[in-house]
């Protein structure tokens, strides 16, 4: 809440909010940049009452500070590494997703990446049973796909049906929907407390804005990028997004001149720097040039707390990605 | 708090609340975003009432919906034969209705042919369990043959009356001629991408009065772009008509089958070859599958899924014939 009300404090009527107005004081912040004497000749209260709404503003609007002690004792009973079901991969992240990050899996089309997510969620809602949260903006998930790989994983119909019930798919048609979906998964989550976030994939909600002049797109991207921070930190969840990778080099696009964000010569992360450091970790995926059709190598390529460049084979089956 | 930059507005509206200090939705809105706030009804209400009215309904959430209904949905989706059993095995039933698929391939490994054959599939009678639609048939390198339709309707028909006579089924559920089959497919010729675009929307208008249509043939998407020298602006548009055709799909239950053509791309030094339109296309279409012409004898067919979320990599064989898609 960022502009003037009457909630504040009761001294703040609507008259005076009016006042207030006419002189283009609107917000909260304009509230406090301006000078209180100034304030006392336009609402015609005393000094003291200004200086107590200052406060109260204050109070309300400011950032919370917080001892070291409580944060780190808040972590050690929140925090939680969730394995993803696929033991060389678990291996690999040193036990599973740790919650308050965002992950990306990358590569180019048709690698397996929603196959990846699809395994997962499966793996998290039957194996560990916890509810998940997919959002599909390619209008690709497949339930009979999820059905597939938990029958092969030998599940009973009874166990399925619960999993099943337990994916909670959220179909998003453009980046404002995923914003809103996004400003309301706070009181969903309060609701149903759930760990793990799959969003695939981004990079779909982010077509619209290829070829605009102005930087609308980016700034959208920024935001949905900051809330979710937001709320994996708050929340201790986690974020599995999905972003397209590409081998094309475009005479127009500058990154692919600098080397240094291409992994296997020329395969690099679409979407652009900005969109670079919003994932804390970033997974590749990429068929190895030599090996058999069904391989495929995943590869740690970002991350703020593992060990870069570790990979390992998987491959696709009826049950799913699998070593 | 939510920028109200962040809400699908016009500049317009956006400045003007800006202005009056309204920066985040919870200015706008209260009650969780249900009501709009009388003093930003007072802001805008020089506007158009229709900016009102939009800003109601601005903030719905998609509702989230388990894994299981969705899966007691997916079952009741019904497919578009193709003629070819083996085929039909590979597209897992055939050509789902409600979805987007994309066919690929090189100049002559069939992707008109079959086509031609899912506009006639789609009107075969339900008694033989197939969808009795209508089809419409957006022709942009006139690749359409009215003749070799007429040929492959006459041998679909009398292969249904076939098989109405041994499952001793009614035989008035089938037109009296194959002709009447000719005049259930609407073609629409295109010449360049902005009727193409103009086009997209007119199909939204027919589908929605004519609930009849139950599939939309585009062939072929690649080919009104080939001369646009902005890549972005072209996968911009591209990415454009598949989210709209998308929404006509999954709203009025539709089978949208969009071709696309091969295109040589360099790699390393070496010219391969890959479907057309490029990487977000690529992505954003939910199945992919690969036409080509054997090389041999018999001059067979082979279809293979390139990409797809539910379906395992296969590939089948078939035959073009006078009769249109068969079996090898």
């Amino acid at each position: 809440m960022a502009r003037l009300i009457p909630e504040i404090n009761s001294n703040l009527n609507l008259n005076i909010i009016k006042q207030l107005e006419l002189k283009n004081i609107n917000t909260v912040l304009d509230f406090l940049e301006e000078d209180p004497d100034r304030l006392c000749t336009i609402t015609g209260l005393v000094y003291k009452n200004i200086i107590e709404i200052r406060r109260q503003i204050l109070a309300k609007f400011s950032a919370k500070s917080k001892n070291g002690l409580e944060c780190y004792s808040k972590m050690l009973i929140m925090t939680a590494k969730i394995n993803t079901g696929i033991k060389k991969l678990d291996d690999l992240l040193e036990g599973g997703l740790l919650t308050g990050n965002i992950y990306e899996i990358c590569g180019l089309t048709g690698i397996g990446k929603t196959q990846l997510c699809f395994t997962i969620a499966s793996h998290v809602t039957s194996n560990l049973k916890q509810p998940v949260y997919y959002v599909d903006t390619k209008h690709d998930f497949s339930s009979q796909r999820i059905l597939e790989i938990m029958r092969t994983n030998h599940l009973n119909d009874m166990e399925i049906q619960t999993a099943m019930e337990n994916i909670k798919v959220i179909r998003v048609k453009d980046i404002y929907e995923m914003t809103t979906f996004l400003h309301s998964l706070g009181s969903m989550l309060e609701n149903m407390p759930c760990r793990l976030i799959i969003v695939d994939s981004i990079t779909a909600l982010f077509t619209p804005f290829l070829n605009e002049q102005r930087n609308d797109g980016l700034g959208l991207m920024n935001h949905v990028a900051a809330t979710m921070k937001n709320i994996s930190m708050t929340y201790q969840t986690v974020f599995v997004t999905v972003n397209l990778a590409t081998s094309f080099i475009d005479n127009d696009d500058m990154d692919a001149q600098t080397a240094d964000v291409c992994w296997y010569g020329d395969i690099r992360p679409k979407m652009g720097k900005a969109w670079m450091h919003m994932p804390s970790n970033r997974l590749l995926m990429h068929r190895p040039p030599n090996g058999p059709d069904d391989q495929i190598d995943v590869t740690l390529i970002k991350s703020t707390d593992l060990p870069l460049t570790k990979k390992c084979l998987l491959k696709i089956t009826s049950g799913g990605m699998e070593c | 708090m939510r920028p109200i930059q962040t809400l699908p507005l016009p500049g317009n509206v956006i400045s003007k609340l800006l202005g009056g200090g309204f920066l985040f939705c919870e200015d706008v809105f209260e009650d969780g975003g249900k009501k709009i706030r009388s003093e930003a009804k007072e802001r805008l209400h020089n506007l158009p009432t229709e900016v009102l009215t939009n800003l109601e309904s601005i903030l719905d959430c998609p509702k989230p919906r388990t894994a299981m209904h969705l899966y007691n949905e997916e079952i009741k989706l019904e497919q578009i034969v193709t003629f070819s059993q083996s085929v039909d095995k590979l597209l897992d039933e055939g050509i789902t209705l409600g979805e987007i698929t994309d066919l690929s391939g090189a100049s002559g490994s069939g992707k008109t042919q079959l086509c031609l054959q899912l506009c006639i599939s789609v009107q075969v009678p339900r008694i033989l369990g197939c969808v009795q639609g209508e089809a419409i048939y957006v022709d942009t390198n006139s690749g359409f043959s009215a003749p070799r339709l007429e040929e492959i309707a006459k041998a679909s028909y009398s292969k249904c009356v076939n098989a109405i006579r041994v499952q001793k089924l009614d035989m008035e559920q089938l037109p009296v001629d194959h002709r009447a089959w000719l005049e259930g497919i609407r073609h629409i010729e295109v010449q360049s991408w902005e009727q193409l675009l103009a086009t997209i929307y007119m199909i939204n208008g027919i589908v929605k009065s004519n609930s009849k249509v139950k599939l939309i043939v585009i062939d072929s998407l690649n080919f009104p772009f080939i001369n646009m020298e902005n890549t972005l602006s072209r996968t911009e548009l591209v990415c454009r008509i598949v989210k709209q055709l998308q929404t006509l799909a999954e709203n009025f239950n539709v089978a949208v089958v969009l071709v696309n053509q091969l295109t040589t791309r360099i790699v390393k030094q070496e010219a391969i070859l890959q479907p057309a339109l490029g990487d977000y296309y690529g992505h954003i279409i939910p199945k992919r599958f690969i036409l080509a012409c054997e090389a041999n004898t018999q001059q067979t067919h082979s279809i293979a899924v390139y990409k797809s979320s539910s379906l395992p990599t296969s590939s089948v064989e078939f035959m073009i014939t006078g009769n249109g898609i068969e079996d090898v």
